[in-house]
């Protein structure tokens, strides 16, 4: 097996694990999911789903990819026995499907990006822009092609030279732009009133279970815990690495992030709104095709009404396209950790998944009903992949877990025993209500819910899943003696 | 901005916010313990 990088410092692993959670959830999806749930009053769940699902996640995959040395596949078999590979190879498969379509929505942030700069989004109408883009095949392959293949370069290079290269300058670049676009919201006329509108708490919205559940969807889904990314990043970390502190700082870094980015949205489209006579708050809570509503339709148009708005739509795709991009570069990283573990070099590791993730991306780039079906499978699929994590630490035995394997020399702090209580109990309860609350939701909205090839059905959930795991299941032997080099 | 709105930035920003820069700090401070302890080590 080839020798193994090490995140140069600290500082190196911290940059690389918050970009690996600051995505484009946190900018696209966190102030519409605010805006739907009562403002203020969502800040309540989302902040107490942090320490119930993220934090505990995100310290449980530092630990096994810090102890094991493996990516999620082998990190698995490793930790629990080689009966249980498949189990990664779910959590694996889960975030590569992912990152098939991640590729597209960094694609589509791109060529904002440069219509923004060509001047090409002034004085349009948003949704017919974007209808014109998507429905032209050529560009979404072509932008999706230039997304996959930066994160692939970058990461080409490896650990250091790579990945730790880009995001030193995507992070704090990522940071500076918001906080611009921040500066900038907060100066127009009636801006108050969108800070007004997102901290004002409607207390009553706190006894709505929506309120709740979706607060720790959007907490699973941003942080970037359950994923198996940051257990890929532990893999790099050094012996005497801190791993209780480092996951605080993440999963706190995310969180605000997405409270940085909603300070710089409700402002600008509470004050430019009314400007194009539409009502501020219908603009950010609507979905619009493949979730683009306000991103895509609604921030081109209101940014052109005032001066300097070409310069922030630009800067707007700017930051959206870098926090995609070091979110990428984690998927990419995680899915050629797996392939080196198998034995192949970085290099060719690298260009399989290169050619791989362009191939099966282009359903997604051609399709907004692929896209949508990927990301809604997948997507509850992540659900499943913290659960399986924790179930991990569980049959590994959560106290030996936390005493040998996190409370580890080298921690700044250790973990408390209520570590073991989230993760034995409130986690598969967490699963289980998310999970049954979700499907749930998927019954109401079609007739077809047990249809495997309806776009958003629970049979599409279930015909994939089954497919992944049953195969996973027929090759476990197999895989774990390659990765191992073992005839047992 | 209303009263509510007012404190609840306030309480969501310190706590958030607050976290994260604690955080850090606390890091921050770890990693100078560690490099300074490397020096004495390397002196004796």
């Amino acid at each position: 097996m080839e020798q193994k990088e090490y995140f140069s410092s600290r500082w190196a692993l911290l940059l690389a694990a918050l970009g690996m959670a600051i995505g484009t959830g946190n900018i696209w999806r966190f102030p519409r999911i605010v805006a739907q749930n009562g403002g203020a009053v969502f800040l309540i769940p989302w902040v107490i789903f942090l320490f119930l699902w993220s934090i505990p996640l995100l310290i449980t995959e530092l630990s096994i990819g810090k102890s094991t040395r493996l990516g999620p596949v082998g990190a698995f078999g490793k930790l629990i026995g080689k009966k249980y590979c498949w189990m990664g190879g779910f959590v694996g498969f889960c975030t590569m499907a992912i990152m098939f379509y991640y590729s597209v929505v960094m694609g589509w942030c791109v060529k904002y990006f440069f219509a923004a700069i060509a001047g090409d989004l002034n004085n349009i109408n948003g949704l017919e822009f974007w209808n014109k883009f998507s429905a032209g095949q050529f560009q979404p392959i072509l932008f999706h092609f230039i997304a996959i293949s930066i994160g692939a370069i970058i990461l080409f290079k490896g650990v250091v030279k790579g990945l730790e290269r880009a995001n030193k300058i995507l992070i704090p670049s990522l940071v500076a732009l918001i906080i611009i676009g921040a500066l900038r919201a907060l100066t127009l006329d009636g801006a108050a009133s969108g800070l007004n509108f997102l901290f004002n708490p409607e207390w009553k919205q706190l006894l709505n279970h929506q309120v709740w559940l979706n607060a720790l969807t959007q907490s699973a889904w941003s942080t970037g815990a359950g994923w198996g990314l940051l257990l890929t990043y532990g893999v790099y970390m050094k012996k005497r690495e801190d791993i209780v502190l480092n996951s605080f700082i993440t999963g706190f870094g995310n969180n605000s992030a997405s409270l940085l980015v909603g300070i710089m949205i409700f402002p600008a489209v509470f004050a430019l709104a009314p400007q194009m006579n539409v009502v501020a708050e219908e603009i950010i809570s609507e979905v619009g095709p493949a979730n683009t509503g306000m991103a895509f339709i609604w921030i081109p148009v209101l940014f052109s009404k005032f001066s300097g708005g070409q310069f922030f739509t630009a800067i707007f795709f700017l930051a959206l396209s870098f926090a995609a991009l070091s979110s990428l570069l984690a998927m990419i990283e995680m899915v050629t950790r797996i392939l080196m573990d198998i034995g192949l070099s970085r290099q060719k590791s690298i260009v399989m998944v290169w050619f791989t993730g362009f191939l099966l991306g282009i359903p997604s780039a051609i399709s907004l009903s692929f896209f949508g079906n990927q990301d809604w499978a997948w997507g509850i699929g992540l659900m499943v992949s913290g659960f399986l994590f924790a179930s991990a630490v569980k049959i590994y035995g959560a106290k030996n877990f936390r005493e040998k394997i996190i409370n580890q020399l080298g921690n700044d702090i250790n973990i408390g025993k209520w570590y073991e209580i989230v993760i034995k109990y409130i986690i598969p309860i967490e699963f289980a209500v998310l999970i049954i609350w979700w499907f749930w939701q998927s019954i109401s909205w079609s007739k077809n819910w047990w249809n495997p090839f309806d776009t958003y059905s629970l049979g599409t959930c279930l015909f994939q899943w089954l497919i992944v795991i049953i195969v996973f299941l027929i090759f476990n032997k197999k895989i774990y003696r390659k990765i191992f080099r073992t005839d047992n | 901005m209303e009263t509510d709105a007012v404190l609840m930035m306030m309480l969501s920003l310190g706590l958030i916010w607050g976290g994260f820069f604690y955080t850090l700090r606390l890091a921050i401070k770890k990693e100078q313990l560690k490099q300074q302890l490397n020096k004495h080590e390397k002196i004796s």
